[in-house]
């Protein structure tokens, strides 16, 4: 039995329509489902956090005195004690 | 440890869990205490200079300090774990977070780094167990 030209018209463009439509739904809904998840350039909104550091570490004020200009040790890495290494991105 | 309120922060239950794994296990295979910071840096170095000396024992300790709004990256290394992990091998670690940081995957990034720390230090303790030819 030949299709009538309906159903021609669904099995040349219904079906790789859905194909489309589902690689599509498969490779967004991860990104929908990570509504939350922080993108390059966005300001940073949330509490500093250190991660395996010693209970009780004041991270704030650590910070606030570097910003105050009251802790300036580290800018040169030949004579402080400390190693490392800096990057951006 | 985890500093108890989770709430605020960027990453889920399940990469902070993740993320102090990769740290306590870097730390049990080098001996040294590996932490990491993720927030404000708004001297940069001597920010995170100054946590770096908050830690327990700082001599010994490995910090990787992450500023993602500004979007900078510091490792501060102390004086004895200085001579087990060298720069060098801190900026390869920089070079592998920056990757990750780029696509705005910080908790991936902090993960890669410090099993690029913790690999090469490890690496540096076991020279001595090498064959000579």
């Amino acid at each position: 039995m030949n299709p009538s030209g309906l159903q021609l018209l669904l099995l040349v463009i219904g079906i790789p329509a859905v194909v489309v439509l589902v690689v599509v739904l498969a490779t967004l809904a991860p990104g929908w489902t990570r509504a939350g998840r922080y993108r390059p350039g966005e300001p940073w909104n949330y509490e500093p956090i250190i991660i395996n550091g010693r209970a009780g570490t004041d991270v704030k004020a650590a910070i606030s005195v570097t910003a105050a200009g009251e802790f300036s040790e580290g800018r040169d890495l030949t004579i402080a004690k400390e190693g490392g290494a800096s990057a951006r991105w | 440890m985890l500093d108890g309120d989770l709430v605020d922060t960027a990453f889920t239950t399940a990469q902070l869990a993740e993320l102090e794994r990769t740290l306590m296990r870097a730390g049990e295979s080098t001996g040294a205490h590996f932490s990491a910071y993720v927030g404000k840096l708004p001297a940069r170095r001597d920010s995170a200079l100054s946590i770096h000396r908050q830690l327990d024992d700082p001599d010994m300790s490995v910090l990787v300090a992450v500023d993602p709004e500004s979007r900078f990256v510091e490792v501060v290394t102390g004086a004895i774990v200085r001579d087990h992990l060298d720069d060098q091998s801190c900026r390869l670690a920089c070079l592998t977070m920056t990757s990750r940081f780029a696509i705005g995957d910080i908790a991936a990034g902090i993960r890669d780094g410090i099993i690029v720390l913790g690999d090469h230090a490890r690496s540096l303790r076991v020279l001595h167990t090498d064959l000579p030819d």
